[in-house]
C-alpha cells in the first residue's frame, strides 16, 4: 500500500537498460500483486516477461468500504472476474482473502466481515488468508488480526501478513509473536513487505520473508540484492505489490534479472522468485505443478478444442506503435 | 430418472477408492439432511478430489429426454452437479438455499451451478437467475448457460432468449452448441441480426456465417446486397457454404428444381458443421 512519496528521485541511481534477454529462459510468480488496480497492458507485460502464476491478496483499495456488499463483491471478483481476467491472458490467478488491517479499525462493519470470510476461504483459487496484520497498530487491528489467525489455523491454510509502514521493526516482531501465540507454524505465515531491519529475525523464527520492490516507499532491487548475496535464497520471495499507487508490476522479473546480471546463481534467482513462493502458498495442494509450465487457458476444456486459443494468451495485442485504432 | 444413475455411475467410475468413498458419504449426508450436511462436503469438494482428478474432462451421451448435455466437462463440475441434483424441498427453502450457493460462488463453481440450471426443481423460478448468469463478463460462466444447456432454450421468455442469442456472436461463442438456436428463431431476433449484419459491415468486419442462417428468410434489399458482396470476396469454406446456400433463396429467377433443392436450415447447419 503506497500513499506518499518519501524519496528524492534524484538519489535514485543511474538508469540500467533493461535486458529482459537474460531471463528469457525462466519462468515467475508474483506472491502479492493487485491486478484489480492494473490494466490488460500490464497482464501483457507480465506474461511476455515470464510471470506464469500471479497471487492477489484481499487489500484495501483506496478508499474505506462503508457496507459489508462491497467486500462480498470484492471477494468474489478475486475468485471470479480477476481470475477470469487473468486466464485471458495466459496468467493464473490465486488470491488470498482476508480483512486488512486499516478496515479492521471499522469495528461495526470488520465483525460483519468475520461473519463471512469462512464463506470465502475454501473456494477454488484461494490460496489462504491475506494481507492482514497491523498498519496503525490499534487493539482493533490486533483483535481482527488474532481472530484470522485463529481462521487460518482452523482451516489449515497459509497467512499473509502486511507489516506496517511505521514503527515497522515494533510491528513485525509483534505479527510473529502473536502467530506463535496462537499456535501456528512459521512456515505457514509468510511476513510480507521486509526490510534490512526485520529480515533477519524474520528468517531465524521460521518465518517465510517477503521483499516488495516497489519504487519509492519500499524496497529497491539493488537492495534486494544485497539482501539475497548476504542470506541466501532459503524462504525469501520477492513480490511487486503492484497496486493503484506508482508501482512496477514487473517487479519481480526485473529483480531476477539485477540478480543474475549481479552474479547471484540461477538456482537461487529461481528460488526467490519462482519456487519458494509455490512452496510458501502451497500450491501444490491446488494445481498439479508438472502442469504449470504449460500454456494455460481460461477453460480446462478448451485444451481439447485446440486451435483457437494462440499461445501468449486469449487476447490479441493492439500496435503500440500505430495512431489507428482498429 | 435415468439420468440420474447414469451422471452418478460416470462419476464414481472416474475417481479413485478414496474419492469414491468421499462421494457416496456425501452422497448419504446430504439425502439424509441437505440442511445441515450440503455446504460441509459440497464446499471443499475441490480439495477432496486431487488435482489430476478434478481436471479429467468428461463428456457422456446422454439420451434426448435427459435434462444434462455434458460435454467436456471437467470431473469436478460433474461431480458438483451430482451433488446439486441430490437436493430436494419445498420451493421456499429449495431456492433460498440454491441462491445462496450462486452468491458465494467461486468461477468454476458458478460454472456448474449454471450447467444444472435444467435439473434444478421448480423450473420456472430458475428464469431470473439465468438471465443474471447471461449477463455475466465471465466467459466460462456464459458458455455453460449459453452453450449445451437446455433450460434457456425451453424456459426463457423471447425477449431473454433474443438476448442469449445476441450475446453469444458478441462474445464469439461456439453458436452450434445453442440448444434449440433453430427452433427458436423469431421476428425480433431476425431484425436485430439483420441490424448487426450492417453494423458489422459498416465497420468491415467478418460477419458470422450462422447470421445468415438465422435470417435466410427475411433479408431485406440492403442486407441482400452484403450478401452477394460477400459472395463475391474471399470467403472461409464453412462461410462459402452457408452464404451461397442463403443467397439461392434470392437468386434472381428461382427456377422449380431449386426450390425444391432447398436444403433446411437444420441441414444446412449440420452439413456445415462438417467443413
Amino acid at each position: 500500500m503506497c500513499t506518499d512519496l518519501n524519496r528524492d528521485p534524484a538519489a535514485m541511481g543511474k538508469p540500467m537498460p533493461l535486458d529482459l534477454n537474460i531471463i528469457k529462459d525462466l519462468k515467475f510468480v508474483d506472491p502479492h500483486i493487485h491486478m484489480v488496480s492494473r490494466t490488460t497492458d500490464d497482464y501483457q507485460a507480465l506474461f511476455d516477461a515470464g510471470v506464469l502464476l500471479v497471487i492477489e491478496p484481499a487489500f484495501w483499495v483506496g478508499q474505506p468500504r462503508t457496507g459489508i456488499d462491497s467486500f462480498k463483491d470484492y471477494y468474489n471478483s478475486l475468485i471470479g472476474w480477476e481470475r477470469f481476467r487473468a486466464s485471458q491472458f495466459g496468467i493464473r490467478h490465486f488470491c488470498t482473502i482476508g480483512l486488512n488491517s486499516r478496515e479492521a479499525n471499522n469495528e461495526p462493519l470488520a465483525e460483519q466481515v468475520m461473519d463471512m470470510l469462512p464463506h470465502f476461504i475454501h473456494k477454488e483459487g484461494v490460496l489462504g488468508i491475506g494481507e492482514i496484520g497491523f498498519d496503525d497498530q490499534t487493539a482493533a487491528e490486533e483483535k481482527y488480526y488474532r481472530a484470522q489467525l485463529e481462521l487460518a489455523k482452523q482451516a489449515g491454510i497459509p497467512v499473509q501478513v502486511h507489516t506496517p509502514h511505521r514503527d515497522k521493526t515494533k510491528g513485525t516482531v509483534r505479527s510473529m509473536d502473536i502467530a506463535i501465540e496462537h499456535g501456528l507454524d512459521p512456515a505457514s505465515v509468510i511476513i510480507d513487505h521486509n526490510s534490512e531491519e526485520t529480515v533477519e529475525q524474520v528468517l531465524d523464527r521460521g518465518f517465510y520473508a517477503a521483499f516488495t520492490i516497489y519504487p519509492f516507499t519500499k524496497m529497491g532491487n539493488e537492495r534486494m540484492v544485497e539482501i539475497v548475496k548476504r542470506y541466501g535464497p532459503e524462504r525469501i520471495l520477492v513480490n511487486s505489490a503492484a497496486d493503484w499507487g506508482i508501482s512496477d508490476p514487473l517487479a519481480v522479473p526485473k529483480t531476477a534479472a539485477l540478480m543474475l546480471q549481479s552474479g547471484i546463481a540461477q538456482a537461487d534467482v529461481e528460488k526467490v522468485t519462482y519456487h519458494n513462493a509455490l512452496k510458501a502458498f502451497r500450491l501444490h495442494e491446488h494445481l498439479d505443478l508438472s502442469k504449470l509450465e504449460e500454456t494455460f487457458f481460461a477453460d480446462p476444456s478448451e485444451k481439447y478444442e485446440g486451435n483457437t486459443i494462440l499461445r501468449g494468451g486469449q487476447q490479441p495485442r493492439i500496435n503500440k506503435d500505430s495512431i489507428i485504432i482498429s | 430418472m435415468e439420468w440420474k444413475v447414469q451422471l452418478r455411475d460416470a462419476l464414481l467410475s472416474r475417481v479413485s477408492s478414496e474419492e469414491s468413498s468421499y462421494l457416496q458419504d456425501a452422497e448419504e449426508l446430504i439425502l439424509s439432511d441437505y440442511k445441515t450436511y450440503f455446504n460441509k462436503v459440497y464446499l471443499p469438494l475441490s480439495r477432496q478430489l486431487s488435482p489430476q482428478t478434478k481436471e479429467l474432462v468428461v463428456s457422456i451421451v446422454t439420451s434426448e429426454d435427459s435434462p444434462l448435455i455434458i460435454h467436456q466437462w471437467t470431473l469436478l463440475r460433474l461431480a458438483r452437479v451430482w451433488m446439486l441434483s441430490l437436493i430436494d424441498d419445498q420451493k421456499v427453502p429449495y431456492k433460498a438455499f440454491i441462491e445462496k450457493l450462486f452468491d458465494y460462488a467461486d468461477m468454476q463453481e458458478l460454472t456448474a451451478l449454471y450447467s444444472a440450471l435444467n435439473i434444478y426443481k421448480y423450473s420456472q423460478e430458475w428464469v431470473e437467475r439465468c438471465q443474471i448468469g447471461i449477463r455475466s463478463n465471465i466467459g466460462p460462466v456464459q458458455q455453460a448457460i449459453i452453450e449445451q444447456n437446455k433450460y434457456p432454450a425451453q424456459h426463457l421468455n423471447q425477449d431473454a432468449w433474443n438476448q442469449l442469442v445476441l450475446k453469444a456472436f458478441f462474445t464469439e461463442k461456439d453458436i452450434p452448441y445453442i440448444y434449440g438456436l433453430l427452433g427458436r428463431a423469431n421476428d425480433q431476433l431476425q431484425a436485430s441480426i439483420v441490424d448487426y449484419i450492417y453494423e458489422r459491415d459498416s465497420a468491415q468486419r467478418e460477419i458470422h456465417p450462422l447470421l445468415w442462417l438465422l435470417v435466410r428468410d427475411s433479408l431485406p434489399p440492403r442486407a441482400v446486397e452484403i450478401l452477394m458482396q460477400r459472395l463475391d470476396s474471399p470467403q472461409s469454406a464453412r462461410e462459402r457454404y452457408i452464404t451461397e446456400q442463403v443467397s439461392l433463396h434470392y437468386a434472381s429467377a428461382p427456377t422449380g428444381s431449386a426450390q425444391q433443392a432447398r436444403k433446411s436450415s437444420e441441414a444446412l447447419l449440420e452439413n456445415y458443421l462438417t467443413l
